[in-house]
């Protein structure tokens, strides 16, 4: 199943919809918002997810961690 | 000839005692809005202008023919043609979210022109609807000549008619705030807030900056239009009273309100003209000071003088003054295809401008000016799609703006479940005010649920056809990536 | 070169491009300009939701509400210079007034009939104003809110007008016209007519609403507080009154000649919209012929009747607009 998350990079000026399977992992879900941010912001090479202050584990799913349909997510990258 | 003070009362002061049908049927609350307060609250109602007919057909039509010189004179393709590009694509913006937003508010000019609770009001709000008819003309007039050199001046007309979700945004503000407010928060949103309390940006900034930039065209419209709107804008003060009066919490939640939602529309419309449109060399202040000299300091001594608090929101308003619009700006920049104008690349020059003019906020928006000048360079001139976004952005379901609130550190949208939907804010004052009266907002289908629905493409060349875009029209960059400070500083 | 570079053909706005001829300035500015007809509004608000109830439900309906012109094709520019002009010449008369001692020459007689009439004919014609007001912002065309905006003001300007001349009056006869709200709430003379404004005040139906103001109620009140008044007012010797409203008279023939265009383009687009008119008239005549009836025998002289040459001026406009007359 897709699911349209907003996602906001941090160091980004905009959230944008993340589309997402439910079954892809949440490290997934990061690379695919650094990648549409990439116009804006240079993709770093780790990234962690949170949902309100809550970071996720990277190694879930989408369904695992229960995020669904039009949730906020944000995602903090830096270059390690 | 008798002076005007001696006769014109017997011509402004005409309400009667209904007989024949009760005073709620000729004003019901719905249309003349609320508090609803009898006749005899509202019969010393004044505003200080006091125009008769007389006078305003011979004021305004000395200030038509001089609009009309100015268009002999320098409103050729050819003046316009002289201008920087930058300039022009200011100027296209402008005329879009002008023309048919004033003549919205001849729909609700008239609407106080018939609703208004005193006859001084009524004959003000028709002074008022005459204006903005003035006002929808005269861009409609000038830019009309334009088309035939370059068509995206096509939506100085076309805009409001549009599903561009600039223009969605901009119905849902003027749909409020102009045609369908009762005369009470129309008096509190335009006159108050609106016309009193942010149009000085458009008349002292972007006047000076047309001055500067030589072009007299803008420059004469924008003060000649703003000659007019000093005289009707004088109705909101007096209303606001009498709501102050009756029902304070209402007159406080109008002003909050309104000044939210207005200043989302001026930091779109003015910041970008002021910070990143106008060239360098014609700015004489930033946004941010034009908004601190001119807006901030009138609106706290008007609220002052009136009893009324500050927006509880303030502290967030000031941190946005140094914010939101460049979170717009180059998040808009990155999805310029999308809009009807062509944006200019912040170069060196003007970065340093900015870092001078927002020294706290700005080392946050220069790396991303950074990342795509990188990639311009990358792809070489020409090549606008390695600088554009492809993924939906997301939009606030109060003001429909994309979610570019906060800062690049911490973007302030919040998500809240109504029912069966989820429903995203850009900010806290956008939610509040959903959540204040949600009737007014809850059906409406923001651009991303269209698109979820299936009733807009996902597809952002799709989605371009759906926001009433084609290649001619839709925005580039003003210099197809080809400044000459990108070579310079390559090397 | 390519997709992203500007090339135009296009010579005007973009719903004009088909228009055979170079469009005027009246086509580039009021075409068009009501964005919200097809699509609704983005947010529901009581007033927007009274707004389009109204639309909805009015019975009359065409295909294209834009192909309504006005035939004076009236923009701003044009209404400013025009009404300007007018001023000009009325400012003229009325300084006239100043300068020969005027005043002191009007007889009692005129004075105590003026009196009766420029005191409370204030309120009516504010009346009048906010009626058109209401149309004007209810109206489904943006060329019909600005014939409607433009005839408010119009009403304005009667209002303000008369208010100047009494006055005036009153610096020589400082007792003339001092109850005009008196007389008009309680003169059994203003009684049928300020029921018929206040009874058309609270007619929400816009259809109706602009066929009893422009197509009944105007017409008679203009012919007899503009075009009878202006002949008594010259039987009277009061010559600058007469051409006063000689001028404002002109006014209210543009509110005829639109309202004829409008109505006749209504029933042009649908018969069925004659039927709706037809109706609303047959309502509104006997309450605009019991409003006028007091005044007649003001206005009367030997051998003219008032009443017919009233109806005769509705029955022309009405059958010049492809509607039927009624008798006398």
């Amino acid at each position: 199943m897709l699911v349209p998350l907003f996602g906001f990079l941090k160091g980004d000026t905009i959230g944008l919809v993340v589309l997402v399977h439910d079954t892809d992992r949440i490290k997934d879900l990061a690379a695919s918002l650094q990648e549409a941010a990439s116009v804006r912001v240079k993709p770093k090479t780790y990234a962690q997810v949170y949902r309100h202050g809550e970071l996720l584990d990277p190694e879930l799913t989408i369904a695992e961690v229960g995020l669904s349909a039009l949730d906020r997510i944000d995602v903090i990258a830096e270059n390690i | 000839m008798l002076k005007r003070d001696d006769w014109l009362d017997l011509a402004r002061k005409l309400d009667w005692d209904f007989s024949y049908v009760e005073e709620r049927e000729v004003f019901p609350e719905e249309i003349s809005g609320s508090p609803w307060l009898t006749a005899e609250t509202w019969k010393d109602w004044d505003e200080p202008y006091r125009t008769s007919y007389t006078e305003y057909v011979k004021n305004q039509s000395i200030k038509e023919a001089s609009v009309h010189a100015v268009r002999d004179a320098v409103g050729k393709v050819e003046d316009f043609q002289k201008h920087d590009p930058s300039w022009i694509n200011g100027l296209k913006l402008h005329a879009a979210t002008l023309a048919l937003a004033e003549f919205a508010a001849v729909v609700g000019n008239l609407r106080a022109a018939r609703f208004g609770r005193d006859s001084a009001w009524r004959t003000t709000a028709l002074l008022g609807a005459l204006d903005e008819l003035r006002h929808a003309q005269i861009p409609l007039l000038i830019m009309h000549e334009l088309v035939r050199w370059d068509p995206q001046f096509d939506w100085t007309h076309k805009f409001f008619h549009t599903n561009n979700w600039i223009a969605i945004a901009g119905r849902h503000l003027v749909d409020e705030l102009l045609i369908t407010s009762d005369p009470m928060e129309f008096a509190v949103g335009t006159n108050f807030v609106f016309e009193t309390g942010f149009t000085n940006l458009q008349f002292i900034g972007l006047s000076t900056m047309a001055h500067a930039a030589g072009d007299r065209m803008f420059e004469k419209m924008v003060k000649s239009i703003q000659t007019d709107e000093a005289r009707h804008a004088q109705i909101g003060h007096p209303v606001l009273q009498k709501i102050i009066a009756h029902d304070p919490k209402r007159a406080q939640y109008l002003v909050d309100k309104w000044f939210w939602r207005n200043w989302l529309f001026f930091a779109v419309i003015t910041g970008f003209s002021m910070d990143y449109l106008t060239p360098l060399k014609h700015r004489t202040q930033s946004f941010k000071e034009f908004m601190q000299e001119w807006v901030l300091d009138q609106f706290k001594r008007s609220l002052e003088e009136m009893g009324l608090a500050l927006p509880w929101y303030w502290q967030q308003f000031l941190d946005a003054i140094d914010t939101y619009h460049h979170m717009v700006y180059a998040s808009a920049y990155t999805y310029r295809a999308t809009t009807w104008f062509n944006f200019a690349l912040p170069g060196p020059e003007e970065r340093t401008w900015l870092q001078e003019k927002y020294a706290k906020t700005w080392p946050l928006f220069d790396p991303i000016w950074e990342q795509i000048t990188n990639r311009w360079r990358k792809s070489g001139p020409g090549v606008e799609w390695y600088t554009h976004g492809a993924t939906p952005v997301t939009f606030c379901n109060l003001c429909q703006l994309v979610l570019c609130g906060g800062s690049p550190e911490r973007n302030s949208a919040e998500v809240i479940t109504r029912g069966a939907r989820k429903y995203v804010f850009c900010s806290k004052p956008c939610r509040w005010i959903f959540e204040s009266e949600p009737e007014r907002y809850e059906h409406h289908k923001d651009v991303v649920m269209r698109i979820l629905s299936g009733e807009a493409p996902g597809n952002l060349f799709e989605l371009l056809r759906y926001f009433d875009l084609t290649p001619s029209i839709w925005g580039k960059d003003v210099a197809g990536g080809r400044y000459p400070w990108m070579q310079l500083s390559k090397g | 070169m390519g997709l992203w570079e500007i090339m135009t053909a296009q010579r005007t706005w973009w719903h004009l491009e088909g228009l055979k001829k170079k469009p005027s300035d009246y086509d580039i500015s009021t075409s068009k300009l009501l964005y919200y007809t097809n699509r609704g509004f983005e947010v529901h608000t009581p007033s927007g939701e009274w707004l389009l109830t109204q639309q909805k439900n009015c019975p009359l309906q065409v295909t294209d509400w834009e192909q309504f012109r006005d035939p004076r094709e009236t923009t701003y520019t044009k209404y400013t210079m025009l009404q300007n002009e007018k001023e000009i010449y009325v400012d003229g008369l009325l300084r006239s007034v100043d300068e020969t001692g005027y005043d002191q020459r009007l007889t009692p007689q005129w004075l105590a009939t003026l009196s009766g009439i420029l005191g409370p004919i204030l309120y009516p014609t504010h009346g009048l104003q906010m009626i058109a007001a209401y149309v004007g912002h209810i109206a489904p065309s943006g060329r019909l809110v600005v014939t409607c905006a433009l005839q408010a003001a119009d009403e304005m300007r009667r209002t303000q007008r008369f208010a100047y001349r009494l006055r005036q009056i009153q610096i020589t006869h400082p007792k003339f016209a001092q109850s005009g709200k008196a007389l008009w709430q309680e003169d059994p003379m203003w009684q049928p007519m300020r029921m018929a404004i206040e009874k058309l005040l609270v007619t929400y139906a816009w259809g109706e609403t602009i066929t009893a103001l422009n197509l009944v109620l105007k017409p008679a009140f203009d012919a007899l507080f503009l075009t009878q008044l202006a002949c008594l007012a010259e039987r009277s010797g009061d010559e600058i009154l007469t051409k006063v409203l000689a001028s404002l008279e002109e006014d209210t023939r543009w509110h005829r000649e639109w309202m004829q265009a409008f109505v006749t383009f209504c029933i042009t687009e649908s018969p069925k919209n004659a039927m709706f008119v037809q109706s609303w008239i047959e309502k509104w005549v006997p309450i605009c012929d019991a409003a006028i009836a007091p005044f007649l025998s003001l206005f009367e002289t030997k051998g003219a009747s008032v009443r017919t040459s009233v109806r005769q001026l509705q029955n022309k406009l009405w059958r010049e607009a492809g509607l039927e007359g009624i008798s006398a």
